[in-house]
């Protein structure tokens, strides 16, 4: 099913504006307006690759299934693709989105190359995409731990010395095993095991600053809830 | 098609954000490449294989044949090919003769890199430089999967990776960092440093010496003597053969069954323990501690928090700061001391000794003696073997079934004491004293409040200031007992048995009533007089209240 306008449109002989009167009487152009920005849309997204966390899975698996389906088509016998070429036309509307669909496999095979490729289970390296998340996450703690140092280093002072000395060797020993992860990740920066320690160590830290905002001061009975 | 064109700038907006992010700062690992290693070497029983590695995956298993062979993978990344290729090449896996046994090590151009001080600007280095700053992409991770004879000794050195080894006997060191730490059905003498990762040793069949500070520590079905120490991470303990050590800075240590003593000190978390067949000693500052099934002995030491203890073989001490301590079936001797907060004993087979300042104190059936020293909350006692002494202040008390002497001293509040197989002794500042069953003498000191005793049996003594008095009920009045009663201000009630063998003096000072003759002294030269005028039980009275001596059938 096609449109005469469409065609119009898409040969050059109707400007945007008039086209975009038109297609709002017609069902047919609508839906190849919506098309359209669905793929702009799709595309705007990976300006902030970092900020969408789920974005590399997400183009993986189109890239996956569209690599199934030309699998599965390439496998097919001849004397199918033949029968099959009964119901081309039936396909024929579909093929405005192949470009598309053969860009963005492109796009997203870029991706995975540098990508995920290398960011297998099994290995002990992080990929780049899977490390830059990994720092960010470390921003996100750092972040977070100097706002509560802020506010949790003061009230510490007015913990009686039983907290003070907990806490402060507390904080102290985190402290030491960030700086050793973070002296062995400048030779080693994308160990995945050391990333992953360094990680624990600042959610340690992070949280037990936490502890320290919530504890209730009782005096002479430094006591810890159970 | 021109439809299509118009989506070709937004596509290449994909291509070109992809290849951006590809090139950040990132782009570091854009070459990873792994290269596997193969060695082997043989060795025999009982012989040392010495493991140096950094941040590397070791797995550890046995074989039948008398040999270590290594299957290594090495993997690097960088942002340049070149160095990746170099690195590669350039890693070696030795495994030579050393010492009593082999040498297992890595050996790699990140040795240089790792030494102090910057390596030096050439050759591959060169690559590392930005003018003369020192930049490092390069990244490394190693796995090796080792085998070796099921009796072999290991000394394992590694950092920044996980450790597993199973099936394996001998003299086990094994030195990590920042990894995980698993011994499966291994045994021989294990010695193990490592931190912030998980430590376990399901099963092991000989000593363990655990050491892994900010990482926690599971160990069951150990066969020998077990000690541990970590910090700020839960140490979990189940079936230990020997004797348990634990020492933990703000840790949660749980478990059950040692065969031997058992030591446990941490702070700040809980502790608990259950079945322990030898002593148990616990020191927990601010920790919660439980203790169940100890055979022998129990030293409990904490503050601030709960203590609980159920079923002590032998002798129990619990020394707590300000906690609320529970303890129920003891074979032994109690001795406890806290403040501020219930202590409930129960079931002691032994004596017990409580001091408690500020604490409330409830005891029941205790075999042995019952000393209590208190003060400002209320003294329960029921069941008493031997004899019952409370010293507090400002505290009711009520005892029940005492088999021997009590003692009591308090202030400010009532004393109730019921069945009293030996002599009771009362003292108390503004206390009122009731006293029932008496089997021997009764002894009261007191000052405003009343002193109600009755179904006594032995001789009476209650020294009042401002107290009333009143005596009922006398179940006996033995041939050498004696009844006196002083007060101020306020009436004494006697009530004697009517066929009672008595001589009354009375030193009055308001109305008297009496069933009975009485002596009116105004000396104590006269009321010896009086006494030995007639025999029989003597009786003096003195208050200056009325005095009113009834007769009961």
């Amino acid at each position: 099913m096609s449109c005469k306008e469409l065609e119009r449109y898409d040969r050059g002989e109707m400007d945007e504006a008039e086209f975009m009167r038109h297609a709002a009487s017609c069902p047919i152009c609508r839906q190849a307006l919506q098309l359209d920005e669905e793929v702009t849309s799709w595309a705007k997204s990976l300006k902030q690759p970092i900020e969408a966390p789920h974005l590399w899975s997400r183009i993986e698996e189109v890239l996956l299934e569209e690599r199934a389906e030309e699998q599965q088509l390439a496998q097919e016998p001849q004397v199918e693709k033949k029968k099959k070429s009964g119901r081309f036309s039936l396909r024929w509307r579909f093929l405005r989105i192949v470009p598309a669909a053969a860009a963005l496999l492109i796009v997203v095979g870029i991706g995975v190359y540098f990508g995920l490729k290398s960011s297998a289970p099994s290995s002990g390296l992080l990929a780049e995409k899977a490390l830059a998340r990994v720092e960010k996450k470390e921003q996100e703690y750092m972040r977070a731990i100097k706002d509560l140092e802020k506010q949790a280093l003061p009230q510490m002072a007015d913990l009686n010395l039983d907290f003070v000395f907990l806490y402060r060797t507390r904080l102290e020993t985190i402290d030491a095993q960030i700086e050793q992860c973070r002296e062995a990740l400048a030779l080693n920066p994308a160990n995945a095991h050391i990333r992953r320690y360094l990680i624990a160590a600042l959610q340690e830290k992070k949280e037990t600053l936490a502890e320290v905002l919530n504890l209730e001061d009782e005096g002479s009975k430094p006591r810890r809830s159970i | 098609m021109k439809k299509y064109s118009r989506l070709i700038p937004f596509l290449w907006i994909c291509v070109f954000l992809v290849a951006l992010s590809s090139s950040e700062a990132g782009t570091v690992f854009k070459y990873k490449q792994s290269r596997g290693f193969s060695k082997s070497a043989s060795t025999a029983p009982g012989k040392t294989l010495y493991i140096d590695t950094y941040s590397a995956d070791i797995t550890i298993t046995t074989s039948n044949e008398n040999a270590v062979s290594v299957e290594a993978k090495v993997e690097v990344s960088d942002e340049d090919e070149e160095i990746v290729r170099y690195f590669l090449d350039e890693t070696q896996l030795f495994l030579e003769p050393y010492a009593d046994g082999l040498r297992l090590r890595v050996s790699s151009p990140m040795d240089e890199l790792r030494k102090p001080g910057k390596p030096p600007k050439k050759g591959i280095y060169r690559r590392f430089y930005r003018g003369n700053k020192l930049i490092i992409r390069l990244s490394y991770s190693a796995r090796l999967s080792i085998r070796i004879p099921a009796r072999h000794n290991l000394e394992v050195e590694n950092a920044y990776g996980n450790i597993h080894i199973g099936g394996v006997s001998g003299n086990l060191h094994v030195f990590n960092r920042s990894g995980e730490v698993r011994l499966d059905g291994c045994g021989g003498e294990l010695e193990l440093r490592n931190s912030y990762g998980p430590v376990e040793v399901p099963v092991f069949k000989g000593p363990v010496n655990i050491n892994n500070p900010s990482g926690s520590v599971e160990v069951k079905n150990i066969e020998g003597d077990v000690s541990v120490e970590n910090s700020y991470a839960p140490v979990r303990f189940d079936t230990i053969g020997g004797s348990l050590t634990i020492s933990s800075n703000s840790g949660k240590v749980t478990g059950n069954n040692v065969g031997g003593d058992c030591e446990i000190t941490s702070s700040y978390d809980e502790i608990d323990v259950k079945e322990v067949k030898g002593r148990l000693t616990v020191k927990g500052p601010s920790c919660k501690v439980t203790a169940k099934d100890i055979a022998l002995d129990a030293h409990i030491e904490n503050s601030y928090s709960p203590v609980s203890v159920t079923r002590v073989g032998g002798i129990l001490r619990v020394k707590s700061g300000s906690g609320a301590v529970t303890a129920d079936d003891i074979g032994g001797d109690a001795f406890i001391r806290s403040s501020y907060d219930n202590i409930v004993l129960s079931n002691i087979r032994g004596s017990a000794e409580i001091e408690g300042p500020s604490s409330s104190v409830s005891v029941r059936e205790v075999d042995g003696d019952v000393t209590i020293a208190s003060s400002y909350n209320s003294v329960v006692v029921d069941g008493v073997g031997g004899w019952l002494d409370v010293r507090s202040q400002s505290a009711g008390v009520k005892a029940s079934d005492i088999k021997k002497d009590a003692s009591i001293v308090t202030s400010y509040d009532r004393v109730e004491v019921f069945k009293v197989g030996g002599n009771l002794r009362v003292e108390g500042s503004s206390t009122s004293i009731k006293a029932e069953d008496i089997s021997g003498d009764v002894s009261t000191k007191n000052s405003y409040g009343s002193v109600v005793l009755s179904r006594t049996s032995g001789s009476i003594e209650v020294h009042g200031s401002s107290s009333r008095i009143e005596i009922g009920q006398i179940r006996n009045l033995p041939e050498n007992s004696r009844i006196e009663l002083i007060t101020t201000y306020e009436p004494v009630i006697l009530t004697l048995p009517e066929d009672a063998d008595v001589v009354i003096s009375v030193f009055p000072g308001g109305k008297i009533s009496s069933k009975f003759p009485v002596y009116h002294v105004k000396s104590q030269t006269q009321k010896l007089e009086a006494e030995q005028a007639k025999g029989g039980v003597a009786v003096y009275i003195q208050t200056s209240g009325s005095i009113n001596i009834k007769s009961s059938k």
